[in-house]
């Protein structure tokens, strides 16, 4: 039975991880073919969060992957670029794997600086497999997916295919999520949002990220500054997709993926710096009219555009003087990946992980059932499943049932307030200030309030919301 | 052209076929109604931004991150009766002026007025007024991008007697054509002649537009089997460039957003779309051209003849007056064929209406109530325009049944016009009063509505045209906001009963029509018979008198006669290869 792996930088391990892990080693100790199931539930609960990328044709989503692995891993022509699920994890030696829908893996060969071709068609791939030695990839791994609403039917039925059927694919070649970041531009449209929906993530575990702020409303030629408009319509729009997603973050990912690829060199530097007494108007219609006028060549231009984009070029050069060194600071600075990373790997990779575990309980209910030894194994998780501890996997598992089933129903508020508080007072929504008996005399009341909701439910995911809430009201009046 | 039809008209009236020359010279100005450019695309596509550059003026169109724009609105030139500074909201019972600074919160998604509960007749349509050159030429007309693409914005651009158009659809640069767009340009826009693709922002995407556009040309190629230009331009360019004081670089900068070039392209096809209207007036006056044509003829043989042109003469006016005495056995089969008519079209009028509710409740079941409470405003004019279609396919219905039993009964296509347009009138209603509402305003059913085998095509094009507001239908439509803001079940409800309302009004319009039409076709018929007899007995005088005329009057009248029949011929001539060379030229 092999010890639990902690990833480094997750600090402490999370309480609902022990708990799992003490059941995995009750089980282990049953023996027999137990121990196998043991371990690979184990490196199941131990590996890191997984966090699919979804949006439209062209919304950043691979440009974004590139920037948080910190390397230009995935293809971002101006053509139809992903076409495939990728899942991209920690791992060296640099390598690819494609597994394919009837659930065999191969090796991909890849080369340096060259696109690799999977000698299958992509409708036979459930998913590309990409190993890449990243820190960033330590805490999460990150899931690519080709766009919606593309030119052709058959990339759509590829994203829906691998991520919907995920949780009833062959154990050992779903692609299940734990999160999901939806890239948008501007505002995200009705299909996109749809989809969205049937992916079956709650808003807690749904990051939305306002694409490609750089080029935001006007753009760089408007009159408003387009990153600091993209702040101020992030801002706008999370109360309006709160039912969706539980922030809105701008991101300017081409700015962050050249700032962190290291694509960016002092001659760049340099060009930009020699390009200052230009105009912004001028800088567009001397490079399409009159190249020649330039100081600069144009091909020079066409890669500064490459890898900072119209806003990085026009605002950029202000920040050449100090070599690529500064500008490369600049760009990360102002391209929002610092708060973006920040809310990935601390809020959004809570609720990954409560996701997880109820995928977990599901593995272990699934072999109480079917098992020999179902009733040593029933007990185990029985003791797992009312375990204190594990209160917040009931209440996300119950949010993600009555979201499918009945999403306007109140009791969806409720257990978004008490999944989303860090303290017993956040999650009561009272004074941080009251004392332990305080919160546990509101616990009370919200107890019998949740009590006289059940008599007039009207799904049997309410029934399960409400059991959840008094569970989680009940341990918290009893005091903890 | 116009000379043409000057010169046609003077002969018509000579020969007293006075409203026939008026029917032409009306049809050649195309009552007042400029060429469109209509824009259509997905959301966010850049739409309105464009629609401002192309005029001209930053902030026209209404174009904003947090909002959309959610009615179609008709961009005109500003005059006298339409002042800049204003705007004409189209509501369903009626218009009204507004200040052009309170237009946004009565159109766009996240307006004020749009987002208040309390208010609930909201706008389906609106007229801007706008002092600049562009529109001199051509009105603009900005759709709405939410609930994806509507073929009812391309219906608008399908060629029309009445009107003429262009259809630009508008794309971006950062994507090559999406499905669902190339779909709407292979299915809905294939009955439209003029499709412009334009693809916008290439200010944010210098190094890609290139490709993009390369790749939007192959695809068209591939998918469709029809040539459509792919334009690139950048509206912010424009505009940054149009706010320039004049100098080079503001004509370099013009130049590099594309949008002059984008003209020069629009003008042409409006040019080439302006043929329909025209050819329509030369084909009215020549139909009049040849009536006279023909009177001369007989006149002719009357004279030249004599006494040998008597008995046949003489012949047919017994067949008249035998006719003629049949009067009451035909009337009754007049009013069978008239009521046959009438419930086939209502028979028509249930199909629709059943179609219309059975598509909209589906629609309606399958949409989440947030989507139908983002964008009532969209969802009730389309409702509407699928209930005006419904009514306007009905009255057409009605109208082709009609054809045949008028032409049958009289021996030429002006009677046929006469009556058609005394139908139309007919199943007009009462004309609403409102505020502003001014002369050209009359009526609810636009007769431009009802060209032959346009039906719909210029539904919402009447709605937001220079001169037409709805039906009963409107008033209905109205409350659908209301019933939008509680609930699905509701909202069942106001559709089931909107379709009654529109039912009733419709039957109410054929009942009208009819109880105008008959007696009018009975008068007409019974003019018609007593005036070919009275023409005929003039003939037989005539031929009397020429034969005991002497040789030199003879001659004379012969000679009169044949000078204003090469008169004539001459005419008809150079209008029928106008017509041929219209025809060629569009093919």
């Amino acid at each position: 039975m092999s010890a639990p792996h902690i990833p480094p930088g997750a600090g402490a391990p999370d309480p609902v991880h022990l708990r799992i892990d003490a059941a995995l080693h009750q089980l282990a100790a049953l023996g027999g073919d137990l121990v196998g199931h043991a371990n690979r539930i184990g490196a199941i609960l131990w590996s890191p969060p997984r966090i699919v990328v979804v949006g439209r044709l062209k919304a950043g989503k691979s440009t974004l992957v590139n920037a948080l692995v910190g390397a230009p891993v995935a293809e971002t022509a101006a053509l139809e670029a992903t076409t495939v699920v990728t899942v991209y994890e920690n791992g060296a030696p640099s390598r690819a794997d494609v597994v394919l829908t009837d659930g065999t893996r191969r090796p991909v060969p890849l080369a340096l600086g060259t696109t690799a071709s999977l000698d299958v068609p992509d409708t036979a791939v459930a998913y590309v497999h990409r190993f890449v030695p990243s820190h960033a990839l330590s805490a999460i791994t990150l899931i690519d997916t080709p766009g919606l609403a593309t030119l052709t039917a058959a990339n759509a039925a590829t994203t829906e295919r691998a991520l919907i059927d995920g949780f009833e694919q062959t154990r050992a070649a779903s692609v299940d999520a734990d999160a999901a970041v939806f890239l948008f531009d501007s505002m995200p449209r009705t299909d996109e949002v749809e989809f969205l929906q049937r992916l079956g993530f709650t808003p807690l575990n749904t990051l939305g990220v306002l694409s490609r702020a750089d080029s935001f409303g006007r753009g760089v030629l408007g009159g408003r500054d387009p990153l600091t408009h993209a702040a101020d319509h992030a801002t706008v729009l999370a109360p309006r997709l709160s039912g969706h997603v539980g922030a809105v973050v701008p991101v300017a990912g081409l700015l962050a993926q050249t700032a962190h690829t290291g694509a960016f060199t002092d001659a760049d530097a340099r060009a930009l710096a020699a390009l200052a007494p230009v105009t912004p108007l001028e800088l567009f219609d001397l490079f399409d009219a009159d190249p020649a006028a330039l100081p600069v060549p144009r091909e020079r231009v066409w890669r500064l555009l490459e890898l900072i984009g119209e806003y990085g070029l026009v605002h950029a050069r202000a920040h050449a003087a100090g070599g690529a060194h500064q500008v490369n600071h600049w760009l990360s600075e102002v391209s929002g990946i610092h708060p973006l990373r920040a809310v990935l790997v601390q809020s959004l990779r809570r609720f990954a992980v409560l996701q997880r575990a109820g995928r977990i309980l599901t593995e272990l209910d699934a072999l109480a059932y079917s098992h020999p030894a179902r009733d040593h194994i029933r007990q185990i998780v029985s003791a797992v499943r009312t375990d204190p501890a594990l209160i917040p996997v009931e209440l996300m598992r119950s949010l993600r049932s009555l979201l499918q089933a009945d999403p306007v129903a109140p009791a969806v508020q409720e257990l978004t307030q008490v999944l989303r508080g860090t303290t017993v007072a956040e999650s009561l929504g009272i004074d941080p200030a009251a004392s332990p008996a305080q919160s546990r005399a509101v616990a009370q009341e919200r107890l019998v309030a949740v009590q006289v909701q059940s008599l007039s439910t009207r799904s049997a995911a309410e029934d399960t919301a409400l059991a959840a809430l008094t569970h989680a009201y009940t341990v918290i009046a009893r005091g903890r | 052209m116009a000379e043409l039809i000057d010169g046609a008209c003077a002969v018509l009236r000579a020969y007293k076929h006075d409203a026939i020359a008026a029917r032409a010279e009306d049809k050649l100005a195309g009552h007042g109604r400029l060429p469109t450019i209509v824009v259509v695309g997905e959301i966010k596509r850049g739409k309105s931004l464009l629609v401002s550059a192309l005029i001209g003026h930053d902030g026209a169109a209404v174009d904003d991150v947090e909002n959309s724009t959610a009615v179609a609105t008709r961009f005109i030139a500003a005059d006298d009766d339409y002042p800049e500074g204003t705007a004409e909201l189209v509501f369903p019972d009626g218009r009204r002026r507004i200040d052009r600074a309170e237009l946004a919160e009565w159109i766009t998604t996240e307006g004020r007025y749009v987002a208040d509960p309390a208010i609930d007749a909201l706008p389906v349509a609106a007229v801007v007024p706008i002092a600049s050159p562009r529109l001199s030429a051509v009105s603009i007309v900005d759709t709405p991008g939410i609930g994806g693409l509507d073929p009812r914005h391309a219906a608008l651009a399908v060629r029309s007697a009445e009107q003429a158009a262009v259809l630009v659809l508008v794309c971006e640069a950062s994507t090559p054509l999406t499905e669902p767009e190339m779909r709407f340009l292979r299915d809905s826009a294939a009955g439209v002649e003029n499709v412009v693709v334009v693809v916008t922002k290439t200010d944010k995407n210098l190094t890609r537009w290139e490709q993009i556009v390369a790749e939007n040309r192959r695809a068209i190629g591939e998918h469709l089997g029809r040539e459509i230009s792919v334009v690139a331009v950048s509206s912010v360019r424009a505009l940054a460039a149009a706010a320039l004081a004049p100098s080079p670089a503001r004509d370099r900068a013009l130049a590099c957003s594309g949008v002059p070039a984008l003209w020069s392209l629009l003008e042409e096809r409006v040019a080439a779309a302006r043929r329909w209207p025209e050819a329509d007036a030369l084909r009215c006056a020549l139909d009049g051209l040849r009536l006279v044509e023909r009177g001369i003829t007989a006149e002719l043989a009357a004279v030249r003849d004599g006494e040998a042109a008597i008995p046949d003469l003489t012949a047919e006016i017994e067949r008249l007056r035998g006719l003629k005495d049949e009067a009451q056995q035909w009337e009754q089969h007049l009013q069978r064929d008239l009521t046959l008519a009438r419930q086939r079209a209502v028979m028509r009028l249930d199909e629709e209406l059943a179609r219309v509710r059975e598509d909209w409740t589906t629609r309606i079941n399958k949409s989440s109530m947030q989507v139908l409470r983002r964008s009532p405003q969209v969802f009730t004019a389309q409702i509407q325009a699928d209930l005006l279609d419904a009514m306007a396919t009905t009255a057409q219905v009605f109208l082709d049944d009609l054809e045949p039993i008028v032409t049958e009964l009289f021996d030429d296509r002006q009677q046929w016009e006469h009556i058609r347009e005394i139908t139309v009138a007919a199943l007009q209603t009462e004309p609403l009063v409102t505020g502003e509402v001014g002369s050209k305003r009359q009526g609810l059913l636009d007769p431009s509505v009802l060209t032959m085998g346009m039906i719909g095509t210029t539904m919402l094009g009447a709605v937001i045209g220079a001169g037409a507001i709805a039906g009963v239908a409107w008033v209905a439509v109205n409350l659908g906001f209301k019933a939008m803001r509680t609930g699905k079940t509701n909202l069942l409800t106001w559709l089931r009963e909107t379709v009654a309302t529109v039912r009733t009004a419709a039957t109410r319009m054929l009942e009208a029509a009819m109880a105008t039409t008959r007696p009018e076709i009975v008068l007409r018929r019974r003019k018609h018979l007593q005036d070919r007899i009275t023409e005929l007995q003039q003939r037989i005088d005539e031929a009397t008198r020429s034969a005991h005329a002497d040789a030199a009057t003879r001659t004379t009248s012969i000679d009169r006669l044949e000078k204003n029949l090469r008169i004539t011929r001459a005419r008809i001539t150079p209008i029928e290869t106008a017509l041929t060379a219209t025809t060629a030229g569009a093919a």
